[in-house]
Order: structure tokens, then C-alpha cells, then sequence
């Protein structure tokens, strides 16, 4: 498939570095195999791929990010505020979340108060890019 | 991964660090802050090195090392052709796009015609891609000199609403000007890379004939 290819092409591209082209590629066949099934897609599913079991973090984390700002992308990078005290998590907008790194200041959007130690608090997780929400005959 | 690990991940890896930046950059605007301080990095690490690049002179050179290092930031950039011809760096990160030209400035001519390659010919100013650059390499001395005979040039020239904003202690400078294309504003950074190096000590003198 013509989309397929020009953006397999383009990962090989992007990774300089031939283990990591590897793995970026291993999660880029997992992406174009299960998308159907896909809604939410955390840093673990990632691991659930054979190859990626023990796939360092900042290796995981460079290859996530390099799909969410490629073009089209492969993710789309979301965060939500999970207080993990059994409510439910609140999604935030990438605004809320640039602006609380750079103030250092997080406000709770449903009680209107600030969040201590949000980093803690804050995580990322992914649906898909564009080029899967943009391209029909996938 | 929390935000605490991401930024602990990133401390330890730093081209995650502009990654994730990037990837925070919900407008253009932001995109282009955080794209012009990777060039900055770039070009001060470029220019470090002065006393090898100076002794090739060679545009392609210069323009390949901006590109590895845009790419080993995980950074989607090319030397890429359209139909327009062929910008010497091309980047796109999700929907923004940035063009930039890059000249060896040895005589005036040479960064204005960087400039009317970019500015009438590869850059269409449209939403999300309205704003590029000029990358002038400078082998021969007081690059400031020359940026200011550069501005006076620029400002001679006929272009639609033509502005120059030079920020204080910084060699760049902005123009901006009205496309004739497209009719919408856009804005070029004028980014030189000083490649002068010419030591006048014993030690000096020998490492650049080496």
C-alpha cells in the first residue's frame, strides 16, 4: 500500500541509528497491524511487542516522540491528571500541560486547585496520528 | 510514563528534552520559539569547530552538519525537492513547515540572492508555514559588520511592506515583508555562522595550518 510504504520510508529516514531504526520500526508495524484495535495506547503496549520486552525508556520515549512530530504522524501524544485516589482522570490540553512546566503551577481544571507535586500526577499516554485519522483506505 | 520520568528521561538525553518540547508546541509560534533555540545550539556547536570548517569554504558542507544534527535530534528535515525548486533545508514537524536557504556570505550579492531564492521562489507564506530562514556562512572577520551592510542591503530591496526587527546583542535580525504569492505576511531570520578563524598566536597559527 502506497501509504504504507512512503511512511516506512520516511521512519528509516528519521532514526540515524540502526538498532534504533529497528525498534522504531517494530512499533511502526504494530501500529499499521493493530490500529483498528487501538484507541489508547500507553507506554506499555509498546512493550507487549516481541523485540521491545525490554526496551530501554529513553529509547521508547525518543521513538514515541518522534512519530508524534512527524509528518503525518504516526501519534498523537495526550495527558491526563489521574490523582490515583480512585477518581476518575481528567484529560489536559498540551497548553495546560506547557504552561504548569513553565510556571511549575498546575491547577485541578474540576476543583480549581492546585495540583502539589503534579509531575507526579500528569501522564502521557497516545492515540493515533493523522496518518491513520486521515487516511480511509488503511 | 509520568511526567516526572519524562522529564528525568529527558534530563539524561537531551535530544529528548527538544522532542518533548516540540511536541508540547500547540501553535506555530511556539513551534518556531523552540526550533530557533535548537539553531542556536546547532550553530554555536558549528561554530566551535570553526578551526576544521574553516578550511573547506564549503556551503554543503555547513548545511549537511545542520541537517545530521536536526535528524539526530529526531527532527524530520531534508534537503528536499518540490516544484518550486530545491530549498536546502526543509523542516516539518506535525502540520508546521520551515524553509531555510543557506549562502556562504562573501560578497553582498550572495546573501540577497539566498534571500530572493527564498523569498520568491520556495516560501508560499500560508497558514503554519509562513516563516523560514537564511543561513549565511561567514569566513571572513567582523560578521557584524557585515550582517548591518547586509540589513541595508535588504531594506534597499522591493518587497511588499518590507520590516527589519534586529533584537539587541544578537547578530540575527528578522525581516518580514508581505508575500507576493500568497499575500499573507511572512518572516525570514537572518542566522549568520561565523567561520572566521584566524589565530594570530604561535600555537594558534599551526593548528589552523594543520
Amino acid at each position: 500500500m502506497e501509504g504504507q510504504a512512503h511512511i516506512l520510508k520516511l521512519i528509516s529516514k528519521l532514526f540515524l541509528d540502526d538498532q534504533i531504526r529497528a525498534k522504531g520500526l517494530l512499533v511502526a508495524d504494530f501500529l499499521l497491524k493493530e490500529h483498528s484495535q487501538l484507541e489508547y495506547i500507553v507506554f506499555d503496549s509498546f512493550r507487549s511487542i516481541q523485540g521491545l520486552e525490554a526496551i530501554p525508556e529513553d529509547e521508547l520515549l525518543f521513538i514515541t516522540q518522534v512519530f508524534c512530530n512527524m509528518n503525518p504522524s504516526l501519534l498523537e501524544s495526550m495527558y491526563q491528571l489521574n490523582m490515583e485516589d480512585g477518581s476518575d482522570p481528567i484529560s489536559l490540553q498540551k497548553e495546560d500541560v506547557r504552561n504548569a512546566l513553565s510556571s511549575g503551577v498546575l491547577i485541578n481544571p474540576e476543583t480549581g486547585l492546585e495540583v502539589e507535586n503534579f509531575e507526579d500526577f500528569v501522564y502521557m499516554y497516545f492515540t493515533l496520528g493523522k496518518f491513520f485519522t486521515q487516511n480511509d483506505d488503511l | 510514563m509520568n511526567l516526572r520520568r519524562i522529564l528525568h528521561v529527558s534530563k539524561v538525553n537531551p535530544k529528548l528534552q527538544t522532542l518533548v518540547d516540540l511536541d508540547l508546541c500547540y501553535n506555530y509560534d511556539l513551534f518556531i520559539h523552540s526550533l530557533y533555540s535548537l539553531f542556536e545550539r546547532i550553530v554555536s556547536d558549528i561554530q566551535d569547530d570553526a578551526h576544521i570548517y574553516s578550511k573547506y569554504e564549503d556551503e554543503d558542507l555547513i548545511t549537511s552538519v545542520i541537517l545530521k544534527s536536526l535528524t539526530t535530534a529526531g527532527i524530520q528535515a531534508s534537503h528536499d525537492k518540490s516544484t518550486r525548486g530545491n530549498p536546502d533545508l526543509v523542516i516539518e514537524v506535525k502540520d508546521y513547515k520551515w524553509l531555510g536557504e543557506a549562502k556562504i556570505y562573501r560578497k553582498l550579492e550572495d546573501p540577497a540572492e539566498g534571500f530572493l531564492q527564498l523569498a520568491t521562489r520556495y516560501l508560499v507564506a500560508r497558514k503554519n508555514q509562513n516563516k523560514g530562514g537564511l543561513f549565511l556562512y561567514i569566513y571572513r572577520p567582523k560578521a557584524k559588520d557585515l550582517m548591518n551592510d547586509w540589513s541595508k542591503k535588504l531594506m534597499s530591496m522591493e518587497f511588499e511592506e518590507l520590516k527589519i526587527n534586529q533584537e539587541k546583542d544578537d547578530l540575527c535580525f528578522y525581516s518580514s515583508h508581505t508575500d507576493e504569492t500568497s499575500g499573507l505576511h511572512c518572516e525570514i531570520k537572518h542566522i549568520p555562522v561565523m567561520l572566521n578563524f584566524d589565530p594570530k598566536d604561535k600555537s594558534g597559527r599551526n593548528r589552523k595550518n594543520k
